[in-house]
């Protein structure tokens, strides 16, 4: 009874400390993030955290936001749509956070939304691709286009340039992947190719034995595997342990990881995949972040890192224009025309996500590299 | 009197009416959200660990299952509030409904098992329910959880703070203790306390077990459905993943460490268990940690936990209670 | 492809079928159940997994280095949730292996995240047999298991210390007077059983190239679900059980759909409990 007594007056008192509000000028600019800092996708989280580590850190040094700098504070939400809301919870209620960067996947954003619509705080997510969700409230941004565009991009990849007219798709089951496979099998239908068979899978599954011994049966010339790396790569090494080497396989930009690589290994050679971003890309801009990247962290950063950094510099500049109310931020964000990304140009649409340019890529060599004909 | 004999009653109203004023007057004197959303959690908590109580405590039945009937309450008000538009106040009863139907139907062929086979088929019926769920992607939407769930509205007025949610919360926490309360001075209590103690000599003076057993199962499962209501409307998104083995232990372990088969017992546990790990950020990184050692703590130390009846779980340990009556010292 | 998924289903049976041998011997020895084995599966796991990809040593090393860990380790929870307390029934001991089991998963995911971790490949050769490219792996599994089974029942049955079990099971009390020194024998069924679990481990890490700390709560639940579908105290029960549950898995992915593939494990165990507690070989069983 007394500990339970004494542990209710610490939680209290502790508390009550953490909701004691900041002074203002002078004082760090916070923005809040939330994204997968571990867990099963902890590889697209960490490559966000390094760029925009970077990005701030470039920010600062050039002065800040109109004399202030500017804080990100990191959540772990390991992009499970539970934490994602429960972090959205917490930030909206903290008056010091004036804009959230997150989530990674299209469900946890989706979880997430409803709060930051009720409360008034811009979502911009890096990543997430479902085109209902930005759509889903004026508060949501994305930035990474969405499977309208890249669906149909990775019909003409498979269809038109390689050729493949027998497709099986095997697809995450969550919106994301329902949403990625649906837009490629309509664009792929109207080019005249056959869909033999599509199977789901969840995101915790291990064993794909079972699943690609049925899909095997069917035949495919091409396997259309909306999918992350980590999944990617267990299938493909389970493939290659079939004994199923004669079928191509294709996923869409979320597998554009060096992950896939260093985890997939020889079974991933012959991958075909997209990127909005390459790190070879001569543009000065992106040769400056790719340069600044490989000197802090001797990595080279990928598309994960580049929108991320192209998050908080664009959140930045909108805030150097409007200050810190957050809805003078989302009224200007969804103003934003042409700003200069290193993952392309920034235009948000009147459903406040975005048009990009995609890249035919392929594994070649035990590394990614344009495709060429 | 002994902590784990205390059921709030008329007669010492002056022992319970004063917390429950503090209760009320809580956030009136604490705006700030997080503080305020622990405790709509802990209250949460509070009715899925009393309902627990009653099977697990009072019955002696090892339910091994309960977060699937949170899962199923939860789920009930999600589809219902998102298909069908249906507001809150009707959510939640139903939710309840659903959720002691399918208690019923899970009850009637399994309770004839006792022990450790209760205990697994309950976390065979846990694991398939959660497995249907995440499937049936028709009706929950599989893994993609049910979003966008309204928030509960009262003569117009939508609940959009914590606060709100406070005390709708702390409402349902007065109906359910209250219930719980009386059952358990009743004479049904006592019959389930008898159920416990000694299964055959209950039978021989006529008491109806399987029924008994039945009800108990029941009444616990309409009260978890209902804190899944309660929880859908709360946290406006659902998913199957929030209702796993995992979150049954959770609550188990607030039970007993609380204290099995006592009014107060669960109330104790699940305010400790939630606030717990809010204390210093090591005790949240390291949440399943702390938990786990707790229930080990509690059951090589006090079995009983901190306000359990002694011996319930059949091991005395070396902070337990000097000794333990039988049921007719216990009446008199 | 009916073939493939068999054999697929008989591998991932064999393993699901050593899991459940865990859960016999410590049930048939000491009458009691544990909620831990999972996560001394998941233990094994990564112990093989450290010394495939940190210490560079061959398969039978990280297997017997595996087995080790788990024996350790089964030995260790023996010590601090069977022996305290002996006399208290089996919901005590039962309880506090639900909380070593949430300990060991949330220590898991602190030291070594909650994400997969990955698992060389072994034995990648494959060749055609009945129509099928069958895996040297799986052909390897099988024969590592059955090694494993057979090594079990020499014991049992052909050695001073495996009659010294059997007796313990059959009446631990009459064991107890005719000499025997049931605490020793209560470690000893506990701490094989543990290795056992800990084989699968590593094998399924080897299996599925990944190991990661959530890994161990559906293995051991199958693991279970096995042996109760074989009686809770028959060995070849638990080995039939386990098989069965693997291959009508496999098949229920290639003829209805693969997220209900789980479901197979929870069904048989609901129904058997509730048709047939004892399941299919066990004896009949006293109050518990």
């Amino acid at each position: 009874m007394r500990r339970t007594v004494i542990s209710l007056v610490l939680a209290v008192a502790a508390v009550s400390l953490l909701g004691a509000p900041g002074a203002w000028s002078g004082e760090p600019i916070q923005i809040a993030l939330s994204g997968p800092l571990t867990g099963n996708f902890a590889e697209y989280g960490q490559n966000w955290q390094k760029a925009i580590s970077l990005g701030v850190e470039w920010i600062n040094a050039a002065g800040g936001v109109n004399g202030r700098p500017i804080a990100v504070i990191y959540g772990d939400s390991k992009s499970d749509p539970k934490e994602a809301a429960a972090l959205a919870q917490k930030y909206t209620a903290d008056s010091r956070l004036v804009a959230e960067i997150g989530d990674f996947s299209s469900t946890a954003c989706m979880a997430a939304q409803p709060i930051y619509d009720r409360a008034g705080m811009v979502q911009l997510s890096p990543t997430a691709s479902h085109p209902d969700f930005a759509p889903g409230s004026v508060w949501s941004f994305g930035i990474i286009g969405t499977q309208a565009g890249e669906g149909p991009f990775m019909a003409r990849y498979a269809v038109q340039l390689l050729g493949k007219k027998r497709l099986a798709i095997l697809n995450i089951n969550n919106d994301w992947g329902i949403a990625t496979r649906d837009y490629f099998v309509k664009a792929a239908k109207e080019m005249g190719a056959e869909i033999l068979g599509v199977e789901t899978y969840f995101e915790t599954e291990k064993d794909f034995t079972a699943v690609l011994t049925k899909l095997r049966g069917l035949k495919p010339e091409l396997l259309y595997v909306p999918s992350f790396y980590n999944e990617m790569a267990l299938m493909s090494k389970q493939r290659e342990k079939l004994g199923w080497t004669d079928v191509a396989m294709m996923g869409p930009g979320s597998l554009f990881s060096p992950k896939l690589l260093e985890i997939g290994g020889s079974a991933v050679e012959g991958l075909y995949t997209s990127a909005v971003f390459f790190p070879g890309d001569p543009r000065p801009d992106v040769q400056k972040f790719v340069k600044g990247f490989e000197a802090k962290y001797q990595a080279t950063p990928n598309m994960f890192a580049a929108v991320a950094f192209d998050s908080i510099n664009l959140l930045a500049d909108t805030i150097r224009k409007v200050g810190t109310d957050r809805k003078a931020i989302r009224d200007e964000l969804a103003k934003t025309k042409d700003w200069p990304g290193i993952t392309g140009k920034i235009t948000f649409t009147e459903r406040r996500d975005v048009y990009k340019d995609y890249r035919h890529l392929v594994v070649k060599n035990g590394r990614f590299a344009l495709f060429e004909k | 009197m002994p902590l784990f004999r205390y059921v709030p009653s008329w007669t010492n109203r002056w022992t319970w009416l004063p917390v429950l004023g503090g209760l009320l007057a809580f956030p009136l004197l604490v705006s700030n959200e997080y503080v305020l959303r622990i405790a709509v959690l802990a209250g949460i908590y509070v009715i899925l660990t009393a309902s627990l109580n009653i099977t697990n405590g009072f019955t002696g039945l090892f339910s091994f299952g309960h977060a699937a009937f949170y899962g199923i309450g939860a789920y009930t008000a999600a589809i219902l509030a998102t298909r069908l538009g249906t507001p809150a106040w009707a959510t939640l009863p139903l939710a309840g409904v659903v959720a002691g139907l399918f208690g019923a139907a899970i009850a009637l062929p399994t309770l004839r098992l006792t022990g450790i086979f209760l205990a697994l088929v309950t976390i065979g019926f846990q694991e398939i329910t959660y497995l249907v769920t995440l499937n049936w992607v028709g009706l929950t939407r599989g893994p993609m959880g049910i979003p966008r769930i309204p928030p509960p509205g009262f003569l117009g007025i939508e609940l959009t703070d914590n606060r709100g949610y406070y005390y709708l919360i702390l409402g349902l926490d007065a109906l359910v203790l209250f219930l719980i309360a009386r059952i358990a001075t009743s004479r049904l209590g006592r019959a389930f306390v008898a159920i416990r103690e000694d299964e055959m000599a209950a039978a021989s003076i006529g008491v109806p077990i399987f029924r008994l057993k039945v009800l108990a199962f029941v009444i616990a499962t309409c009260f978890a459905g209902l804190a899944g209501a309660f929880f859908a409307h709360h946290a406006r998104f659902v998913s199957a993943d929030s209702f796993r083995l995992d979150e049954t232990f959770l609550i188990l372990t607030m039970l007993i460490v609380g204290g099995m088969g006592s009014w107060i017992g669960p109330i104790i546990g699940a305010v400790f268990l939630v606030i717990l790990p809010e204390v210093s950020r090591f005790l949240a990184e390291y949440r399943g940690v702390v938990y786990g050692l707790t229930l080990i703590a509690v059951i090589l130390f006090r079995p009983e936990g901190i306000a359990g009846v002694p011996g319930i779980i059949q091991a005395r340990g070396l902070f337990s209670r000097r000794e333990r009556r039988t049921p007719a010292e216990e009446a008199a | 492809m009916l073939v493939a998924q068999l054999i697929n289903g008989l591998t991932q049976g064999s393993l699901y079928a050593l899991i459940a041998l865990g859960f016999v011997l410590i049930f048939g020895t000491m009458n009691l159940v544990t909620f831990a084995h999972g996560e001394v599966f998941m233990v094994g796991a990564f112990v093989g997994c450290f010394a495939l990809t940190l210490w560079h040593l061959p398969w039978y090393a990280a297997l017997a280095l595996g087995m080790l860990a788990g024996w350790t380790l089964g030995f260790c929870i023996e010590k601090v949730a069977f022996r305290p307390l002996r006399a208290a029934g089996h919901m005590p001991p039962l309880l506090i292996t639900i909380g070593l089991s949430i300990i060991l998963r949330d220590l898991a995911v602190i030291l070594f995240g909650a994400e997969n971790r990955s698992v060389p490949s072994l034995f990648d050769q494959t060749f055609p047999l009945a129509g099928v490219q069958v895996s040297l792996l799986q052909i390897v599994i099988l024969a590592l298991v059955g090694v494993l089974i057979v090594g079990l029942h020499t014991l049992l049955q052909h050695t001073e210390i495996g009659r010294a079990m059997r007796a313990t099971a059959q009446d631990h009390e009459a064991a107890y007077a005719m000499g025997v020194n049931v605490n020793r024998i209560f470690s000893l069924a506990f701490a094989l059983a543990s290795a056992l679990g800990a084989a699968a481990g590593v094998l399924v890490g080897i299996y599925y190239n990944a190991v990661y700390p959530a890994m161990g709560v559906t293995a051991g639940l199958k693991g279970f679900a096995a042996c109760i579908f074989g009686g809770l105290t028959s060995i070849p029960g638990a080995i039939l059980g386990g098989l069965i549950i693997g291959v009508v898995e496999n098949l229920t992915v290639q003829f209805i759909a693969s997220g209900y593939r789980d479901v197979v494990a929870f069904l048989v165990m609901v129904v058997v409990l509730v048709v047939r507690p004892q399941g299919l070989l066990g004896r009949k069983l006293r109050a518990v």
